[in-house]
């Protein structure tokens, strides 16, 4: 907070062409996606200079630029003069293509060089002032696509068309008689799908040191300690240490202190894909608990398991304050019916005494699909003015977004309000049971709402406890048609942000955060979102041989706050109102590409030089005070009468 | 949905509707008949108010309870208002219970009272779930179930007749939609309080009213206006009774051309002036001619006669309002719809609609319109800076949407009207002065479908809008637009009573009994709010600009500090949009708004629609708490500023004022702060409703915000 200075505020107005964008590393559109804007209007002998538009802080003059960012950025004065892309520790130029058009959606057709590396394609045209620069990283990229043959008349017609996963579509026009494009398009190919092309992730071959290691920032023992877990209801169990009783469960789990190793493997056999309940978090005074797992195997001839029934009465009997349990079964009643048939289910309330059923009425991951299709669809390049809001909700995903909310509203209602325990499953416990716990904690349990605490979070219910993260963002493979994939975490993030919506000083992160871990989800720039599980990450030891994407966030903390941020207002649990009429659109994510979406004078920026001007009053209070104090230590000799000085904070 | 009320309400229906039925009501009706002469039980009057019916043991139903939860008490009617008065009045003095105060108060009207004025329709409901619409001249006979009253702030009240004597429900049912509905100017109650209101405060604190030509000077040379004058051609309303006396037309159009084209102009709605740039480019408004074709020469003349009062070569332009913005009529469609959305009586209603909001919401074509007023004034702007052309707004009569654009052009070219002056100048002028018919618009007295519009609504809107999108270039805050849309329903203030200055002139000179009668302006906000309250008119990214901080705390490095920083890239963006242009732009440090308009930036003003609507209420959330804690980090910044020049012996410096809701001298009442617990309605949060569902809200008091604070309540050091 002390050096938040200046030139951090001058990245504050950066910042906002940086929330625009992918973020500083992957430098990203800053130039499409601040035409006018993007030069850093505070340096003037660097204005004009082509590297400024990567990167607002590389533009001011070194002293200026956080160190940690500079480590990165190192490489760009070296290169500014030219097209040359600036490169990360790692990065290798692959291919190149000149004379190639851009086909900006908001700004016509603009010529210049495109280059691909291993990590990245890089545009840059300096037809016009400053320069207009496209910086794209490859992860993004979920099709490449020739478009026009050796035949095609016609300007522009005759290139690649290119399906990112983050809202946009990129189009660049070759010449054909130049025959750039079968070297670009083989390149893009090759280093955007490095699974399918049996290559290493990017994440592997960069080795930033960002002074901070975010490999620590989760550490499972430590966060159920803080939970005050284990305790008299709950215990630690390695069972599961060598990943064999649930592959897709972290190797440290608590459970009832009541239950024995030899329950827990019978119900795990009798819980899809061995996904017994498990703790998620504790209410530190009403000990009411949110616990989850997969759904249990009932099948058609409704089978039954008395471990499974005794172990879900553990759960209840751990919560002395209720006797009674909420199974919140986040699907649609419909579908949980139809598990029956591929040998899944429900629990039936007649075998689970005192448990109460309920349905949360949330779909599957094929419906997500498409409606972020759709959503693209109304959203990128352009928007259809007179039927806005219609087309909003003709896409369904605000109303996916409302069901989430209201979901997880009602799990924090049962644990709160009623001192109940909730046990939440979908179907393999993985997309909407993450969503639930997820959301429920954060509007539980402020920790979850520092920055820390939200890494911590994202650790614990989607890594750890094995979303597909692999599968569901599709990293690195050439398969855009996917039925796996779906936007399941986006999701989760886009009602993180209706929540800082709604409660604007509750979070001590900005939205800035939320698209920085949306840009990364997809980069792979970072070993944190690769695979689908822990044991898998263990396998490829990502701690060793990849960057945590907490490293790069720590390392500039002020970057990612919320300036208005009253963590003494918010001990308490937070309601959203989950209804449309509080619920938006996150234009700021979905229409960023878009530089009329943009807001005019955008007010996160004044809040935060609030926040500055009042940190620069604070630090010279501090400093004349010292002054005086000293000052009084050497007329120690004569008592001065002086008036104490007021204390300040 | 199970929850019973808060303990402070005397709860009576609830589960055990059925057993208060049973229960002897004679008894309840006498204990209450013989209460009714505590002078508590009476209604607060204002200066010739008078109680004209009254009905005991009525019902006032809390929002959204199904008509389950509410309170007992006597339900008045008076020349003024509907009140309902009750035993369990609370009140922010007194020590709260968990339940969220409405921290607005105004001091005409008692949280339960509402002005006749200010009731757009009444629905009567006999049995089961019909419903009756009530218009002037309706008559029941019947008993009434439930009564609800529509109001033009959004809210709706809901009373219930069940325990009600049947004589004395029907006749405060009658009561209520008679005197709701005036047919006759005179039966306006401004008539009964004007005979009895005195002005306070002398004139030396006058608002200009633009009724005399040193008014319109005033202006003209504010704006360094030249080339146009201040004419007396309509003194006595001789040419125009639509228009003030005194108006500003070019200075080549003699009196004596102005009256000879004025019969060619609807009601005499000939040229007016309305704002200069410093370099004489010109704003103007103008009526359709009757029959173009013939007397078009009268246009073509005031045209020219623009084009010599700044010696401008190029022709001025006419903007058709018609074309490129929505009508009177379209305002008022939307209107309709809009209410229809966001006033909604139950829960069931509120969750039917919540799935096709969007579509509902896009179907009212509020929101386009909106877009279409900010895109015609974004043309309009850069015709005159860009394109340096006068610009002359044509509109049938040049009183409805004209004085949307053209006021929406001035804030934007000129931060004057950002300021709340500034803004109630303007209002006066281009609004009052120069005829919105207000009286019609917002029937006040059984005005035809056809003549009411919320055209004042939608301006206040599309300033909310600009807002919006620029947070720190407005002295006022979105509680000042919608308190100023409530105040406009109050019925009493002189300016937004009449269609006209010449009505106005004619009522205050006249009265009901050929008497002089005198009215309060709105802009006399003391009259209804305390400081406390107007402080929440505030804005404090505004306020902070002008105390002049940043520029104190500069120390000897060569960093600029934040805000002046702040202001130059600000600067700098501005004059970026203006590359073309940058080296003759006129004026510099001017900051011009630039709107956006496309429908993905253009929202719904929340505060204002949807403030009464409980479920979508956020509890310890919502603007408001971004707005507070500005608020404290503005007042922080103050205390800092002022420690430290107290450290460096720079003791003549007083501690400036913030003038807002954390200031130093503003918290005589501490109290309130604690009693006031924030919500996204603060501050006009309604009673909760406590939702059943949700029984674990945890309200946070607006004092909490202070818990942690650096600001230093020494009172010894506090302003003189």
């Amino acid at each position: 907070m002390d050096r938040l200075g200046t030139n951090n505020y001058t990245e504050g107005a950066g910042a906002r062409s940086k929330a625009a964008s992918s973020s500083s590393i992957s430098a990203s559109d800053r130039s499409i996606s601040m035409p006018n804007e993007s030069p850093s209007s505070s340096s003037k002998e660097s204005a004009g200079s082509p590297s400024k538009s990567l990167c607002s802080s590389a533009s001011t003059s070194s002293e200026n630029v956080p160190a940690m960012e500079m480590k990165v950025m190192r490489d760009t004065t070296k290169f500014g003069q030219s097209d040359e892309p600036p490169l990360l520790d790692g990065e290798k130029v692959q291919g190149k293509g000149y004379d190639v058009t851009y086909l900006c959606p908001y700004r016509g057709a603009v010529r210049g060089a495109l280059t691909v590396t291993n990590y990245k394609l890089y545009f840059k045209s300096s037809e016009r002032e400053p320069p207009f620069i496209l910086d794209v990283a490859l992860g993004v990229i979920s099709r490449v696509e020739k478009i026009g043959g050796a035949t095609s008349r016609g300007e522009n017609s005759y290139g690649i068309d290119i399906l990112c996963k983050d809202m946009r579509n990129l189009r660049f026009a070759h010449k054909q008689e130049n025959h750039s494009r079968r070297q670009v398009f083989e390149k893009i190919q090759q280093y955007a799908f490095p699974v399918t092309n049996k290559l290493p992730f990017f994440a592997m071959e960069f080795k930033e040191d960002y002074g901070e290691n975010g490999w620590r920032t989760y550490d499972a023992l430590a966060e159920y300690k803080r939970q005050k877990v284990p305790n008299d209801s709950w215990r630690i169990t390695k069972i599961n240490e060598n990943y064999e009783l649930c592959d897709t469960y972290p190797a440290v789990l608590a459970v009832p202190a009541a239950s024995a190793d030899d329950d827990i493997r019978s119900v795990a056999a009798f819980r899809t894909r061995g996904r017994f309940p498990v703790l998620s978090w504790i209410h530190p005074e009403s000990q009411a608990t949110i616990t989850r797992c997969g759904q249990p195997m009932v099948g058609v001839a409704g089978k039954r398991n008395k471990d499974d029934e005794r172990y879900i009465q553990m759960i209840m009997d751990a919560n002395a304050q209720s006797h009674k349990l909420y199974i919140l079964d986040a699907r649609p009643s419909v579908n949980a019916v139809a598990n029956k048939a591929k040998g899944g289910g429900y629990e039936n309330e007649d075998s689970y005494q005192n448990a109460e059923l309920v349905f949360l009425d949330i779909h599957n991951i094929h419906v997500m699909r498409e409606s972020l299709r759709k959503l693209k669809e109304i959203c990128f390049p352009t928007i259809d003015e007179a039927h806005w809001l219609s087309n909003i909700e003709s896409t369904h995903w605000l109303e996916h977004i409302k069901q989430i909310l209201a979901g997880a509203v009602r799990v924090a209602d049962k644990v709160e309000s009623n001192k109940t325990s909730v046990l939440v499953h979908c179907s393999d416990g993985w997309d909407r049971t993450a969503q639930m716990t997820c959301l429920a904690m954060l509007m539980l349990d402020p920790y979850y709402r520092t920055i820390k605490g939200f890494e911590v979070l994202i650790e614990k219910e989607w890594l750890s406890f094995g979303h597909k993260f692999a599968q569901r963002v599709g990293h690195g493979e050439d398969k855009h048609s996917d039925a796996d994939r779906s936007p399941v975490f986006l999701q989760f993030i886009d009602c993180v942000w209706q929540m800082t919506k709604q409660f604007p000083n509750a979070f001590e992160f900005n939205e800035h955060l939320l698209i920085t871990i949306m840009d990364h989800l997809y980069s792979c720039l970072f070993g944190t979102f690769l695979y689908n599980c822990e044991q898998a990450r263990v396998k490829e030891k990502l701690k060793k041989n990849t960057v945590s994407l907490w490293s790069f966030i720590n390392c500039q903390l002020d970057e990612f706050k919320n300036p208005l941020y009253a963590q003494y207002l918010h001990k308490h649990v937070l309601f959203p109102v989950a209804s449309l009429r509080r619920i938006e659109l996150w234009t700021g994510y979905y229409c960023r590409w878009n530089p009329r979406m943009r807001p005019q004078e955008p007010i996160h920026l004044r809040n935060r030089e609030l926040l500055v001007l009042k940190t620069q009053l604070q630090q010279k209070v501090e400093d004349l005070q010292r002054e005086l104090e000293t000052k009084n230590a050497r007329a120690a000799l004569e008592p001065s009468p002086q008036k104490s000085v007021p204390s300040l904070v | 949905m199970k929850e019973k009320g808060k303990a402070t309400f005397q709860s009576y229906v609830d589960k055990s509707e059925e057993t208060l039925i049973d229960e002897d009501s004679n008894e309840e009706v006498e204990q209450n008949a013989s209460k009714f002469f505590d002078k508590d039980l009476e209604p607060n009057l204002l200066p010739g108010e008078k109680i004209i019916s009254y009905a005991k043991s009525v019902l006032k139903f809390d929002p959204f309870m199904n008509k389950k939860q509410g309170t007992s008490g006597h339900l008045f009617v008076t020349n003024f208002k509907v009140s309902f008065v009750t035993a369990d009045k609370s009140s922010y003095e007194e020590v709260p219970s968990k339940s969220a105060i409405k921290r607005q108060r105004n001091k005409l009207i008692d949280e339960n009272d509402i002005p006749l004025t200010n009731i757009s329709n009444i629905y009567q409901c006999i049995s089961g779930s019909k419903k009756k619409k009530m218009t002037s001249g309706n008559i029941v006979s019947g008993q009434t179930k439930y009564l609800e009253l529509y109001c033009k702030d959004f809210q709706i009240h809901t009373f219930g007749f069940k325990f009600t004597n049947k004589e004395e429900g029907k006749a405060i049912v009658n009561a209520i939609v008679h005197h709701t509905f005036p047919t006759r100017a005179d039966l306006l109650f401004a008539y009964d309080f004007g005979d009895c209101f005195q002005e306070q405060g002398g004139s030396e604190d006058a608002f200009p009213e633009y009724n005399c030509s040193k008014d319109w000077e005033n202006e003209m040379s504010r704006q360094n206006c030249k080339g146009w004058r201040v004419t007396d051609v309509n003194i006595n309303y001789n040419l125009s009774t639509s228009l003030s006396e005194y108006f500003v037309v070019p200075g080549q159009l003699l009196n004596s051309d102005l009256l000879q084209a004025a019969g060619q102009f609807p009601s005499g709605r000939i040229l007016v002036w309305s704002f200069s740039l410093p370099n004489g480019i010109s704003l103007s408004r103008i009526s359709q001619v009757q029959q173009e074709s013939e007397f078009k020469i009268f246009e073509v003349k005031m045209l020219s006669a623009i084009k010599q009062t700044c010696g401008n070569s190029i022709e001025p332009e006419v903007i058709d309002l018609t074309k490129c913005c929505p009508t009177v009529k379209e305002v008022q469609q939307s209107y309709e719809k809009l209410k229809e959305l966001c006033m909604t009586v139950s829960i069931k209603e509120f969750v039917t609609n919540d799935l096709s909001w969007y579509s509902n919401l896009d179907n009212t074509q509020w929101l386009q319109s909106i877009c279409k007023c900010l895109q015609t004034t974004d043309d309009v702007k850069k015709l005159m800076v860009n394109g340096k052309k006068d610009v002359v707004l044509k509109e049938e009569q040049s009183y409805d949407i004209s004085c949307i654009i053209c006021s929406l052009v001035q804030i934007c070219l000129d931060p004057y009207y950002r300021t709340i002056t500034g803004f109630q100048q303007l209002i006066q002028r281009e609004w009052i002065a120069l005829g919105h018919p207000f009286q019609k618009r917002h029937n006040l007295i059984a005005a035809t479908e056809a003549e009411q519009s919320p055209v004042f609504l939608m301006f206040l809107d599309c300033v909310w809008q600009l807002m919006e999108q620029f947070p720190s270039c407005f002295a006022f805050t979105e509680t000042y637009l919608t308190t100023l849309w409530d105040s406009v329903h109050l019925g009493i203030f002189k300016t937004f009573l009449f269609d006209n200055c010449h009505q106005q002139k004619k009522f205050l000179k006249e009265g009901r009994k050929l008497k002089q009668v005198n009215l309060p302006s709105v802009w006399k906000w003391n009259m209804q709010f305390s400081d406390d309250d107007l402080l929440l008119f505030n804005n404090p990214l505004y306020n902070i600009k002008n105390l002049k901080i940043a520029q104190g705390i500069k120390n000897g490095t060569s960093k600029e500090t934040a805000l002046v920083l702040r202001d130059k890239l600000y600067a700098k963006k501005l004059t970026e949009l203006y590359r073309d242009d940058d080296k003759q732009l006129f004026y510099v440090n001017v900051e011009v708004l630039h709107p956006s308009y496309t429908s993905a930036v253009i929202k719904l003003w929340k505060q204002c629609y949807l403030r009464w609507n409980s479920p979508a209420e956020i509890i310890g959330g919502g603007n408001p708490s971004q707005y507070l804690q500005q608020c404290l980090l503005v007042e922080e910044i103050i205390n800092l500023h002022h420690t430290m020049l107290k450290l460096q012996k720079k003791q003549s410096q007083k501690r400036p004022k913030s003038e807002l809701i954390f200031q130093n001298d503003g918290l005589k009442s501490p109290t309130f702060l604690d009693s006031t617990y924030l919500t996204s309605s603060f501050p006009f949060t309604p009673n909760p409703t406590n939702q059943g569902q949700m029984n674990s809200f945890v309200y946070t008091p607006l004092s909490s915000y202070l818990q942690h604070s650096v600001i230093d309540y020494d009172y010894t050091d506090a302003v003189e």
